[in-house]
């Protein structure tokens, strides 16, 4: 996935994956290996964006965050944590 | 950035290393925990459900369940099993001894757990000689009931001198059963204290090893040997201590430490059945003094981002002094030159 599709897509957790929020952003987990990912979006993303109806688009209009390169930031972040499948794209 | 946000101290530990119980039907030389008898206070069934609510509502996603030996529990499965229906993942170290078809029957129908299995040589002599006669035959046993019901499993091994020539012959042995070899490391504490001259590696093993594991990458080797590691697996573990910052323990009576090589009065952080975790992780002295803990000698060295400083354990018990570098640090104490870095 590019982060162009992160964009628009729909994200939950992967099956065995589990996040955490943390004061700098979220924290995830996932127990094949295990393995820690860690992406600094602070207060940007909460928890319940994952397995939401909402794409990063609608979540950071909806948020009243229109800032292109943060976007495209936690697009990149998004699209990274879906090729390790830590994170699956509805 | 994850290294950043721990030394500044997340809001829980990632996983908790829990010393469930000081019983064990062995006398391993090295027990960092010198196990042998249960510990005359140790936490009873409703006291463990209870942690594992505090582990629950702070999220804390993993717990990796030692001793003693953890199955020598009565009451192991019921918290297991409470474990799983909280959503912690359990990561269990055993000596295998005690694996039967029964127990492993009941494992694989208790949710996310993964075994480690330890075995400290590929033969007889050489692993019976640490870990007490007879315990070769009996690890391999539990290890074939394990492959038998489809248990995911490592074959856990201390590095040591003994069995550092071993370490082909071990990854065969563990593929044999479905399973990776793990290397752990050897730290002076507990028992290991006092075999620590005759069963540590030298210098030219631990250098040895450190080529070995970089060309090597299905070796498990958890946080083991950072300060060992080559560029080439970065990021395959964690890269720095993570005592205080991503992991603590918790030992048998509810005591918590920052770490469970570093079990003693000193490093006391609180007690589980006067503190919560919570107050215990954010409030303690010991924690706050282990996430800043900073190793000056080892600024200049160019690999500092990547150990910084390696293991205070091994160097409290070398040295006596946490602010002392880790004495098997790659480059500044064994002299090495990694020379993918350059």
């Amino acid at each position: 996935m590019d982060k162009i599709e992160a964009v628009y897509s729909r994200f939950g957790l992967a099956k065995g994956a589990q996040v955490r929020a943390e004061e700098r952003g979220l924290l995830f987990y996932t127990a094949s290996g295990p393995r820690l990912f860690f992406i600094p979006s602070g207060p940007l993303l909460s928890l319940d964006f994952f397995g939401s109806n909402w794409s990063l688009s609608e979540w950071l209009i909806l948020k009243g965050i229109g800032d292109v390169p943060v976007r495209q930031a936690l697009a990149e972040a998004l699209a990274d944590l879906e090729t390790k499948e830590v994170i699956v794209a509805d | 950035m994850l290294i950043d946000a721990a030394r500044e101290g997340l809001s829980a530990p990632v996983n908790l290393t829990w010393e469930i119980t000081l019983k064990c039907n062995l006398q391993c030389r090295h027990c960092l925990s010198s196990a042998g008898r249960p510990h005359p206070e140790e936490l009873d069934t409703r006291e463990c459900y209870q942690v594992i609510d505090q582990l629950a509502e702070h999220k804390v996603f993993q717990i990796n369940v030692g001793g003693g030996e953890p199955f020598a529990r009565d009451d192991f499965f019921s918290i297991l099993e409470y474990a799983g229906q909280k959503g912690i993942v359990a990561c269990i170290s055993t000596n295998g001894t005690m694996l039967d078809p029964q127990i492993c029957r009941r494992l694989a129908n208790v949710g996310r757990v993964y075994l480690q299995v330890s075995l400290d040589g590929v033969d007889e002599q050489t692993n019976d000689s640490i870990r007490g006669k007879g315990t070769y035959k009996l690890a391999l046993e539990g290890m074939a009931h394990l492959a038998d019901h489809g248990l995911e499993f490592s074959v856990n091994t201390v590095l040591t001198r003994q069995n550092y020539d071993q370490l082909e012959q071990l990854k065969a042995l563990a593929a044999g059963y479905g399973a990776n070899l793990r290397v752990s490391r050897f730290r002076p504490s507990g028992r290991a204290r006092d075999c620590w001259q005759d069963l540590a590696p030298d210098k030219d093993q631990l250098e040895n090893f450190s080529v070995w594991l970089q060309q090597d990458t299905q070796i498990l080797t958890g946080d083991s040997f950072f300060s060992l590691t080559s560029e080439k697996r970065r990021r395959m573990g964690l890269d720095l201590c993570g005592a205080a910052k991503m992991t603590c323990c918790l030992s048998p009576n509810g005591d918590i430490y920052p770490c469970a090589f570093l079990q003693e009065d000193q490093f006391w952080a609180g007690n589980l059945r006067e503190r919560s975790l919570y107050d215990i992780w954010h409030n303690s002295n010991i924690m706050r003094t282990f996430r800043g803990l900073d190793v000056k000698s080892c600024h200049s060295c160019f690999r500092f981002d990547s150990c910084r400083g390696g293991c205070p354990a091994v160097a409290y018990f070398m040295h006596k002094d946490l602010s002392q570098p880790d004495p098997e640090c790659m480059m500044q104490c064994l002299g090495l030159q990694d020379q993918e870095v350059h």
